[in-house]
């Protein structure tokens, strides 16, 4: 239902080739405000400073890590209400469940396509105008 | 450029980073690093490498990768200890997936002969949780996630105007370092729309003043498009000699949690990391009405207003202070393509050229020196450096680049001579230029196999020796006059001198009964022809002798000499100019002919006396100079431009030292001064010249070559030794 373009959207990973490939799959899906930060002490100072959609997560990453963004977002109530979807390496069930106790929209499994990224996001937003 | 492909290159870089990330941790592990977060970083390399290389299909990277990764996993949740044998085949895993990168990177997909290997070898490893494979995701489909519809305030064109009262009570102490309230303050009106109130209340009667105490409060409400981090940075250089409140406005649905800021909201999630995990992990998770964070004993009962330091911050300040120590590792950088850089530093090239040629034609017009112009064209000259010295240090690297392929170089000579050997770096930090660095990689692999192979001795006759059975080779780099100077030591058994003697005899390299110092015999390894057939072995033997190490090095306008002690060790020193780009040189003139030689090389200059030179027989002579003889070579003679030397008292000596520390004399007509000149390649142009390095362009626009004073020498010293 929204339209792509009235999302700000959020990428964190601390590897530049997937916050770029992310980054490039939100834009092939109509996205255009796309922050983009390293780990997830950075990704939570953008969230302060800005209002942010939906985030896109990596879990694996120096300093705070997605499942500790995750639960800061969501200890937050100024920005606890961010859609966050959690991308995870491989398909590891334990950390799916993990995120899911903490509030995660939804995961992505690393490697994904633009179709799968759509998916998620629309699972979540309801169809993409 | 295809996104996807720039994408690619991005991956690739990164992965040069991730894979030496990897390597420098499993050796500070080996060497008794135990931080947690060392196997983590060595973990996330691994797992981002195979991340990436999943995006792009890249098959027998991501195979190799999972096994490596979940290896690691083992080891970093403690079940697989990281044991003297794990960590070497962890670094030889390391090995591999760094050719499998590089494979992968030229686009071929073959898979590395070591691979199946190492990876049974890892698979072993990891025990059971090996075979626990990537089980695809299908089957665990149906979780509970939260859904958004409600969660999302949807839509939000315009971001909530927020509203930040910031209550703000300078301290005595922030009036005396000579901060200005009033400035902070109009700083932050112009965050937004603002409306300032003074509290006035604490200043006393005027008999009461104390002229340097605090008494001012301010509140200033700020709304608009701002945020507290903006609103924080106004003050941060007072952050302590102040009292300072931000709270957000209107903002909040939660109560107790307005303005919480970024420091609080951190050590909250770690303060409550365990005990939310571990508890009730049924559950469900309700977002409406967000439980409460369990760390409500930490957090004070009222809302805090916010002060400079969050009480949750002051109950956990250790995982936060770790946090910050850590973040410093990565600088701001950005990528910039290398041939942006190359064109910038040709054009400053041009420019330092044409400055010099604007300068000659000023002096030429007979302005005087104190004229406005020629002062403009003094300020232009310092300016020109200047960019062109910043533009030198955006192509400057540290050597560390190169110094970190060795260990690895050292693991396999080591494992393929049967020695052990431990690699000592030094100066990893000593930078120079990028065109120098590349260059070096060839000669230090050679030179560092040598070490192993012929410097170090067999653990046996270590032993015998009374020395570790561990050999040391060192790399160093450090900067030295305007140089960079880079050690290859080992602590072996030292140049065998008779039988390297014997083999340049044998070569007929040198004569029979040459009588030669220890310091000319060390150095007969770097003649051609020297590389010894007997001594081929996989290791050193690649049909490359030192005299190509010291070609090499030379072609970079380097030297290299060799100094070794009997039964302690021998050091290769190679001293390098920080970059081929630019020269200072001394400006001469032969014959009519213009010519550069290189500052660096030139001890003195001076005006010989005619009894001071003394002939060889032939066109040799020498120079007396306090007391000792050195060569006079006459340049005008080595170079072809006259058959005749010129007389001893026409023409000035410049005494240089060439490489090995050999001293020579170059007579040449005169000297015109000192300049800087931007070397222009005459191989790339026309051809080599022996005796000349390269070529520049004067300020007079005349081209003029620049002297290769080794080649001058050793030229003429073997001639000298003839004549002799």
């Amino acid at each position: 239902m929204p339209a792509p373009s009235s999302l700000t959207c959020l990428v964190v990973d601390d590897q530049q080739t997937m916050r770029s490939l992310v980054r490039s799959g939100l834009q092939q899906l109509g996205f255009r405000t796309i922050y983009e930060a390293p780990d997830g002490e950075e990704g939570l100072r953008h969230m302060l400073a800005r209002p942010i959609h939906l985030v896109i997560s990596d879990y694996n990453m120096p300093k705070l890590d997605g499942l500790g963004l995750l639960r800061a977002i969501r200890s937050h109530p100024p920005i606890q209400k961010t859609a966050f979807i959690m991308l995870t390496g491989r398909a590891d069930k334990e950390l799916v469940q993990r995120a899911v106790q903490f509030g995660v929209n939804n995961y992505l499994v690393k490697p994904f396509t633009v179709g799968t990224l759509k998916e998620k996001i629309e699972a979540i937003f309801g169809v993409l105008a | 450029m295809d996104p996807l492909a720039a994408i690619r290159d991005t991956f690739f870089q990164e992965c040069e980073e991730q894979l030496a990330e990897l390597e420098s941790g499993l050796l500070a592990m080996e060497g008794g690093d135990q931080d947690p977060e060392t196997i983590n970083a060595v973990f996330r390399a691994v797992h981002s490498i195979k991340g990436g290389a999943g995006a792009f299909q890249l098959e027998s990277l991501i195979r190799f990768a999972h096994v490596f990764e979940t290896a690691l996993d083992e080891m970093r949740s403690g079940r697989l200890a990281a044991s003297a044998d794990v960590l070497k085949t962890m670094l030889r895993a390391a090995d591999v997936l760094a050719d499998l990168v590089s494979s992968a990177r030229a686009g071929q997909e073959g898979g590395h002969p070591q691979q199946a290997a190492l990876s049974d070898e890892l698979k072993a490893m990891s025990g059971a949780a090996g075979a626990d494979d990537d089980g695809g995701e299908e089957d665990w489909g149906d979780f509970e996630f939260q859904p958004m519809s409600a969660a999302v305030d949807l839509p939000a064109d315009t971001p909530p105007a927020r509203a930040f009262v910031v209550r703000f009570k300078p301290r005595a102490d922030l009036y005396a370092k000579a901060n200005e309230a009033a400035l902070l303050l109009r700083e932050l009106t112009r965050l937004g729309d603002s409306n300032v109130e003074l509290d006035t209340s604490e200043v006393p009667l005027l008999t009461d003043i104390d002229p340097e105490a605090a008494y001012l409060t301010w509140t200033v409400t700020v709304s608009g498009d701002t945020d507290e981090l903006a609103i924080r940075e106004v003050f941060e250089f007072v952050d302590g000699d102040c009292e300072l409140s931000v709270e957000a406005q209107g903002a909040s649905e939660g109560a107790g949690e307005t303005g919480l800021d970024i420091g609080a909201l951190l050590a909250r999630v770690q303060a409550d990391a365990i005990p939310t995990i571990e508890t009730a992990p049924d559950e469900p998770f309700e977002l409406e009405a967000p439980a409460p964070p369990p760390v409500a004993d930490l957090a004070p009962v009222a809302p805090p207003p916010l002060s400079v330091v969050s009480p949750a911050a002051e109950v956990h300040p250790e995982p936060l202070a770790a946090n910050q120590a850590r973040k410093t590792e990565a600088g701001a950088t950005i990528r910039v393509d290398l041939d942006r850089v190359d064109r910038l530093i040709d054009l400053v090239g041009e420019l330092v050229i044409n400055q010099a040629v604007l300068a000659q034609r000023v002096m030429e017009a007979g302005l005087a020196r104190a004229s406005a112009v020629a002062m403009g064209l003094d300020e232009l000259e310092q300016l020109t450096r200047e960019i062109q010295d910043s533009v030198m240090a955006i192509r400057a690297q540290p050597v560390k680049s190169v110094f970190q392929r060795m260990p690895r170089l050292v693991r396999e000579v080591a494992a393929m001579t049967g020695k052990p050997v431990r690699l000592v770096t030094e100066g990893e930090a000593t930078e120079v230029d990028k065109t120098v660095i590349e260059r070096l990689a060839d000669p230090l692999t050679h030179m560092i196999r040598n070490a192993i192979d012929h410097g170090l001795e067999s653990p046996e006759k270590r032993a015998a020796a009374g020395k570790p059975a561990e050999g040391v080779v060192k790399l160093a780099a450090m900067h030295r006059s305007g140089r960079i100077v880079i050690e290859v030591s080992d602590d072996g058994g030292g140049i065998n001198r008779e039988r390297v003697k014997g083999i340049a005899i044998e070569k007929g390299l040198i004569a029979a009964d040459a009588t030669l110092s220890d310091e000319e015999i060390d150095n007969l390894i770097f003649m051609p022809g020297f590389s010894t057939a007997a001594e081929v072995s996989d290791i050193s033997g690649r049909g490359v002798g030192m005299d190509v190490v010291r070609r090499s090095i030379q072609a970079l306008g380097g030297r290299i000499n060799i100094t070794s002690k009997p039964g302690k060790g021998s050091t290769f020193t190679m001293s390098l100019p920080l970059t081929l780009a630019v020269l200072d040189g001394m400006v001469v003139s032969v014959e009519g002919q213009t010519l550069v030689a290189p500052i660096t090389a030139i001890i003195e200059t001076l005006q010989p006396k005619a009894e001071d030179v003394h002939s060889l027989g032939g066109h040799a002579r020498v120079i007396s100079i306090r007391g000792g003889f050195v060569p006079l070579i006459d340049v005008g003679m080595a170079l072809g431009y006259r058959a005749t030397p010129l007389a001893a008292s026409d023409g000035v000596a410049l005494l240089i030292e060439g490489e090995g520390g050999a001293r020579a004399a170059l007579f040449v007509d005169a000297i015109q001064g000192q300049r800087q000149v931007v070397i222009k390649s005459l191989e790339a142009n026309y051809r080599q010249v022996p005796g000349v390095a390269a070529a520049t362009i004067l300020g007079d626009g005349r081209v003029a070559l620049i002297l290769d004073i080794d080649t001058i020498v050793a030229v003429s010293r073997g001639e000298m030794r003839k004549a002799g």
